[in-house]
């Protein structure tokens, strides 16, 4: 056992000081490198590129020599400098996403260096910006009739390390759920809410054209035990792609955008691109990036930490957790509570700082023959959890080869390496949380931190593997053909590795548990497209393709119990062990076709229609055919316009796209489980020959505006969406021997709401410049029809005709402020309580340019309109809750209440009672607070761009009612989020500086 | 066969673009892991369908046995009240409307056993094959028969997707079909374990049809020394023998402190009833409400010491009990003599496991003495194995005389005494059918409706 911990420990100071000091070595070789003789022979250009409408410096253009393989990247300043461009006339371009690309002739001169300057146009509504998800093919935005969301990574200003914080918030209608302090945790997204009770409402996801895993890796299973009760973090495979690999996401987020999808894209679709190679000279960007954290309060009553203080660690500059009862001698045997593990206080605390460190280094060039974009990271991060650590490496490779005239093949290739460790968490035996939440009424029967510091030495490990792989052909024969093939494949390995050591106290013989989860995907595409002239006036872009996505996931999960004790333990090493092996294999393929008509480049009509198969339909069931229709209006364009009036556009769309049911679910199966080493089966699937796909339609409309110069822009969007055909489980009467749900396309689901984003250019001077941003959604869902089935459980709610999907239902005391017994409404039966997922959501932004080009941005996310059930104190177990200590006659030692106790309290403080934990569930989150500062004055004339970045992020919170914890933890978010949410401790703040050179 | 075991599912020909068409034309998917329905009867797979009706037995047994063990008062609440499923109102051993724990399990050990009747029967499968499968459904019936306030009875036609029939206030036809079971399993018996089990199953079930003479033949063909388990193992959590797992010291759960079994294996040291101190913790998991200083004094049962303990299902020391119940009925000899015989025959063969020495035997003086120590042996025997609560029920419906040794823990003198017994009163002596039934079978009304 004692080996067992020395190893842990030695994880648990795993810093990779070595890593960080190569990678600086790298960084000060490659600035210091002399660069003069690369100056000889050539001229040079130099200039400046600035907002056309502000006046103010643009950063991150790429400026470039057609032709050549010279251009770079301007620097915070908007200024920029080429060297050793050949001497002659060339025509150099200037382009940022978002912005009209610039161009200019320009003659450069043997030894001299010509100056060229460029203003900028944005586009607020961006109309001819070209968008690819959900078109065929590619179109301009004022093509398309719904509504897309893209964020340009240069945009944000935060330098998240993850994907998914960088999608919180940036859009009205895209909500991520942070889940709690478990490092690695994955977050659920949601596109529109739920539009579906049975299956998933996580949308798809692509990257660069290839389908890749979306949801969370599932949690870990032991075999044939209780689920999920491992560290309870499910990483998420969005989160394993570097974000500065990114260059841009776009998100559609209904069926309306989503038909040519198909089958399983009803929850929406994200599409990430990563970064391409460009003309010109290799541009080198490294950034190095070191940051911590701390955990703030979330307790109640003084004990602001839910007694986990002594399990937390702390941010650099040290600190205690203030309200924590750090009074405990560190007097014992145990040497993980010694010397430098012990607070200032003397109290018993376990080791160290929160320490996040990144490092990343890309390089970005070619010709007109080849591009390429090549970058590699490591991260290393040590969470606020006493032994979360996180480690990753990401490779990225992107070519572009243009062999002839019309042919275009791209290859892109990103890999992923992660290991985490956790701690044991959540509602797990040997949960931290749960065992202090609980203090002496836990497992040990003893609140004592260094008696419950024994479950530290159950081991969490996990490891994944990612690697995404593609290749698109684009062919172009003739003017105005187009065809583009993908081929590309996903592949997402999880091992997780949770080992009781010997001498364990839960289990003193050792348990192993390999969970081994394995996901390909494989993507055909294709898509062909020919725009002809039906008339001078109208133009026709006729698409069709196909696609085929094979999906694949393999699990085996071994354990192993009672280990000899001269071994590091294997699971060929345990006297007894058990597996298990689960093989899916599901193809969905389809064709479709779609028509857009192109009058005067000013009013677009897009037909279409996508058909599918899918090997979980039942036998019975045949294609799915999923049509399309959209139209938009480019108003501003019109004759009767003045331009005085901005730009307007109108658009409106319906579509509809599915989700497949599960794959076993359309044939009538037995289980074949085991039972004692001997086969045995069980009744499971009744099964349904016609089982099909659950059908969600849509229809969206909307407008994108812009005034007064741009200088305000709106985006507004209504959408209505109907899943027929809902796939329900429908339950069995429990005497007719299959008992198991089947699922059944019975229901009927209704989901709608609007969506406003505003953005204004409140001060726009080339000196001073502020910008607000106001995004403003509501959502709201209701079952119409659950088809003959009773109301049930489902998405941490009930399930009920009328109500929302799904409706908080429950016990609620009908005279809370009454001194006395408390009565419950409808005498004691559960009464709906409102809708459990919010129904309003307001994302305010605020970027601020001073003199300098210094940026500060703030960036939050309010939530409200729903109810949640927040309580992660066992009252049924009569532990004392620190919510009651106010109405507890002795609240260090017992849980009798005062007489004078309100009847609200008395419930909720009651054992057997302790229904009515029910609160508005509005909160507000300060997502991100950022401070971006040019650095580039120091090694002016070798790095073309040098920025240092302050980010804060979830510094703040505000809850409208909820007293403690943490409301984003409310919901146990089950295998699409994170398993048994509540006994966990919240996510920490965190604070993160950056330094970015490009050169 | 196993290449045939799994599920093929074909996407259709689609795609208008070459490769795509191609594909997508060409994508047989299959999945192994799941069995479909026709492929249950082959040969190999007989013995598949025995075991599953064993296995959700023994998955019936998880919450069927705590529960009965709390109502019947053979253990008492540690204070880790509403863990493993039980609600609180369960750990007074107070049962609710559309409270039925193992209903569901026992019915699917039904169903698939009557499916393997009906499966076997068509293709000829062997007598033992055909023996097993009929006492299985014997005993899911028995045990529906005996925790149970009404029936269900769907048809014994696996292929009939009919509801099942509701018959309120009885169990009476789960017995029947139990004995028309067990009568089966008597005829394709191929050996004396076989008939011993197939005899000791219908002497359970006649004792409860008050088939006194049938209950006193059948018992009396089986001999001491036979037992029928159902296996428990620590393969899967499902299987665990709950009553030690929740009792073990991780969990600590339930406590023998305050049962009538607590003095008893003080005083006697029976064999059937250990109980013991656990060195490392004194105290339950949690704390009882109302319980004074809140944490309830650690007992655990010794009865069973590991999660993979079997559950006796039948016994020879249970039909000698079954026997001398029958006599005091006035089957057989319709001596009180010979009946206590018989119950001291069970206790003697115990030794003290406080001195090794035979228990001390009961001496009745009259018949009411007789039936208390009937009662209390049969208690003791058969402890913590889900019977005593169906005992308690027949013997109050029968209005037998003795006593039962149950603890009075509503009354505010009882050291175990607190406010969770006077808030949830002893209810019914058997459980209701489930709210999941209720709501889905139209046969059977909704409670209130």
């Amino acid at each position: 056992m004692a080996l067992d911990v020395r190893d842990r420990r030695e994880k648990v100071s795993h810093r990779h000081p070595q890593c960080g000091a190569i990678i600086g070595l790298l960084l000060f070789a490659v600035i210091a490198l002399p660069t003069a003789a690369l100056e000889a022979q050539t001229g040079g250009i130099t200039g400046r590129v600035i907002d056309a409408q502000s006046g103010s410096p643009l950063s991150d253009v790429q400026v470039y020599v057609e032709g050549l393989q010279v251009g770079t990247l301007a620097r915070s300043d908007g200024t920029f400098t080429i060297s050793n461009v050949p001497v002659g006339t060339h025509e150099l371009r200037a382009q940022r996403i978002g912005y009209a690309a610039g161009s200019e002739e320009v003659t450069v001169a043997e030894g001299e260096v010509v100056t060229v300057n460029f203003e900028l146009r944005s586009a607020a509504l961006a109309l001819d910006e070209v968008v690819v998800t959900g078109a065929a093919g590619a179109a301009r935005r004022r093509e398309i009739g719904n509504s897309i969301t893209q964020l340009n990574v240069a945009d944000v200003r935060d330098r998240p390390t993850s994907t998914s914080d960088m999608l919180q918030g940036v859009a009205a209608g895209v909500e991520l759920t942070t889940g709690g302090a478990g490092i690695g945790q994955g977050k659920q997204i949601r596109l529109r809410g739920n539009s579906s009770i049975s299956m998933t409402n996580q949308p798809i996801i692509y990257i660069d054209g290839i389908r890749m895993m979306d949801g969370n890796f599932p949690a870990r299973r032991t075999p044939g035990q209780v689920q999920g009760r491992g560290a309870h973090v499910t990483a998420s495979p969005l989160d394993n792609i570097n974000p500065n690999d990114i260059e841009r996401i776009e998100v559609i987020k209904g069926s309306a955008a989503t038909t040519l999808y198909g089958t399983e894209a009803s929850a929406g679709v994200i599409q990430i691109f990563t970064k391409r190679g460009s003309e010109g000279s290799p541009v080198w960007t490294v950034e190095m990036q070191q940051g911590t954290g701390w955990a703030k309060p979330y307790g109640i009553n003084g004990v602001n930490y839910l007694h986990m203080e002594h399990f937390l660690r702390r941010p650099w500059w040290g600190g205690g957790y203030e309200g924590g009862d750090m009074s405990l001698p560190c007097v014992t045997d145990d040497e993980r509570w010694q010397g430098t593990n012990s607070s200032a206080e003397g109290g018993c605390r376990f080791p160290g700082a929160q320490w996040y460190q990144t490092y990343n280094m890309s390089v970005r060039g070619g010709g007109q023959a080849l591009q390429y974009f090549i970058s590699g990271s490591y991260q290393d991060d040590q969470g606020m959890l006493a032994l979360d650590e996180l480690e990753r490496y990401n490779f990225q490779g992107n070519f572009t080869v243009s062999p002839v005239d019309g042919l275009q093949i791209e290859w892109n290739t990103g890999l992923t390496r992660q290991w985490q460790q956790n701690t044991p968490s959540g509602n797990n035996l040997s949960g931290i949380e749960l065992q202090m939440m609980r203090q002496e009424r836990n497992y040990f029967s003893d609140g004592d931190p260094r008696t419950v510091g024994q479950a530290l030495d159950y081991d969490f490990q996990q490891w994944i593997e990612r690697m995404t792989t593609g290749v698109t052909v684009t062919y172009n024969p003739v003017t105005d053909l187009t065809n583009r093939f993908t081929v590309g494949y996903d592949y997402a390995q999880q091992e997780v590795r949770n080992l009781m050591p010997i001498g364990f106290w839960e289990m003193p013989e050792g348990s192993l548990v390999n969970d081994t989860f394995q996901k390909r995907m494989l993507t055909f595409d294709y898509v062909g497209s020919y725009r002809f002239r039906l008339s001078p006036a109208v133009q026709s872009n006729f698409s069709w393709g196909g696609q085929a996505i094979g999906n694949d996931e393999r699990n085996v999960i071994a354990h192993g119990v009672n280990f000899p004790g001269a071994v590091a333990p294997t699971i060929s090493s345990a006297s007894i062990r058990r597996s298990e092996e689960e093989r899916e294999t599901v193809w969905n393929a389809g064709f479709f076709f779609q028509n857009v008509f192109d009058i005067s480049d000013k009013y677009f009509v897009t037909l279409g229609a996508r058909v599918d198969g899918n090997s979980a339909f039942g036998e019975g069931f045949g294609l799915q055919t999923y049509p399309k229709a959209s139209a938009t209006w480019v108003v501003s364009d019109e004759d009767f316009w003045s331009e005085s009036l901005g730009s307007l556009r109108l658009r409106t769309a319906f579509g509809q796209s599915g989700r497949a049911p599960g794959t076993f679910d359309a044939v009538r199966t037995w289980d074949p489980i085991g039972y004692i080493g001997r086969p045995a089966f069980q009744p499971e699937n009744r099964g349904n020959p016609d089982l099909g796909p659950e059908v969600t339609s849509e229809i969206e409309f909307g407008f994108d505006g812009s005034w007064f110069e741009d200088r305000l822009g709106a985006e507004f969007t209504y959408y209505y969406q109907r899943t027929s055909d809902a796939l329900m489980d429908v339950s069995a009467i429990p005497s007719a021997g299959f008992s198991s749900a089947q699922q059944e396309n019975v229901g009927e689901v209704e989901n709608k709401g609007m969506e406003l984003e505003l953005r204004g250019a409140v001060i726009q001077r080339a000196d001073w410049g502020l910008d607000l941003g106001l995004g403003f959604s509501t959502n709201s869902s209701e079952v119409l029809d659950l088809g003959g089935t009773d109301a049930f459980n489902a998405l941490s709610g009930r399930i009920m005709e009328g109500q929302p999907v799904p409706v908080a239902w429950g016990q609620r005391v009908a005279n809370p402020d009454e001194i006395g017994p408390f009565v419950y409404e409808n005498e004691g039966e559960n009464v709906v309580i409102g809708p459990i997922f919010p129904t309003r959501y307001v994302t305010p932004s605020v970027t601020l340019r001073t003199p300098g080009n210094v940026i500060l941005s703030a960036r939050g996310e309010y939530r409200g309109g729903n109810m949640v059930d927040v309580n992660p104190i066992p009252i049924g177990r009569s532990v004392r809750s620190p919510l009651c200590f106010p109405y507890y006659v002795d609240p260090a030692a017992d849980i009798h209440l005062k007489d004078d106790t309100p009847a609200i309290w008395r419930e909720r403080c009651t054992p057997g009672a302790a229904e009515d934990y029910w609160w508005d569930g509005d909160y507000f989150k300060l997502r991100s607070v950022s401070a971006t500062v040019p650095v580039d004055f120091a090694f002016r004339d070798r790095v073309s761009n040098a920025t240092l970045t302050l980010a804060m992020n979830n510094l703040w919170d505000w809850f409208k009612e909820v007293p403690f914890y943490d409301v984003e933890l409310a919901h146990d978010l089950g295998d699409e989020g994170f398993a048994n949410a509540s006994e966990r401790a919240p996510a920490p703040a965190t604070l993160r500086l950056s330094l970015r050179v490009t050169f | 066969m196993k290449s045939m075991i799994g599920t093929k599912r074909k996407v259709g020909v689609l795609g208008t673009g070459f490769l795509i068409a191609a594909l997508a034309g060409g994508c047989d998917v299959t999945n192994p892991g799941p069995i479909q329905d026709e492929f249950l009867a082959e040969p190999d797979a007989q013995p598949g369908l025995i075991n599953g009706a064993q296995r959700s037995i023994a998955v019936s047994f998880r919450a069927y046995a705590q529960d009965l063990a709390l109502i019947g008062r053979e253990i008492f609440p540690g204070g880790q009240t509403g863990a493993w499923g039980n609600p609180v109102f369960i750990h007074a051993g107070h049962v609710q409307p559309e409270f039925g724990p193992g209903f569901t399990a026992l019915h699917e050990a039904r169903f698939i056993s009557e499916t393997a009747i009906s499966r076997f029967t068509e293709v000829g499968a062997s007598d033992d094959m055909l023996h097993q499968a009929n006492l299985w459904a014997g005993h899911s019936y028995r045990m529906l028969g005996e925790a149970f306030c009404d029936a269900v009875l769907p048809s014994t036609d696996p292929t009939v997707t009919d509801p099942g029939e509701y018959h309120p206030g009885t169990t009476a036809p789960y017995f029947e079909r139990a004995i028309t079971n067990f009568t089966n399993a008597l005829g394709f018996a191929t050996n004396d374990q076989q008939r011993h089990a197939a005899f000791a199953g219908r002497a359970s079930a006649n004792l409860w049809l008050g088939n006194w003479d049938d209950a006193l033949s059948d018992a009396r063909q089986v001999p001491d020394d036979f037992v029928l388990v159902i296996e428990m193992d620590d393969s899967e959590s499902a299987l665990y023998n709950y009553l030690y797992e929740a009792n073990s010291g991780t969990f600590r759960s339930y406590t023998v402190q305050f049962t009538w079994f607590e003095d008893y294996y003080s005083e006697t040291g029976d064999p059937r009833t250990p109980w013991a101190i656990d060195p490392n913790f004194s105290v339950g998991v949690g704390s009882l409400s109302g319980f004074p200083g809140g944490q309830v004094p650690y007992k655990p049962q010794r009865k069973y010491t590991s999660r993979t303990d079997d559950m006796n299902l039948s016994s020879g020391w249970e039909m000698r009990l079954v026997e001398a119940e029958a006599i005091l009925r006035g089957a057989g000899s319709g001596s009180m003599s010979d009946a206590m015989g018989l119950i001291n025959h069970v206790r003697t063969r115990n030794a003290s496991d406080h001195d090794g020495q035979a228990l001390e035997p009961w001496t009745a003086t009259s018949t009411e003495e007789a039936w208390t120590f009937l009662k209390r042996e049969r208690a003791i025997e058969l402890w913590l194995e889900g019977r005593r609560v169906g005992d308690e029920r027949r013997w109050t419906q029968d209005g037998t005389p003795g006593t039962l040794d149950i603890p009075a823990w509503e009354d505010p003198s009882h050291p175990g005494h607190t406010p969770l017994f006077i808030d949830n009163p002893r209810g019914p002596l058997c459980f209701d059918i489930p709210a999941a039934e209720r709501d889905r079978n139209p046969n059977v009304p909704v409670v209130g409706g």
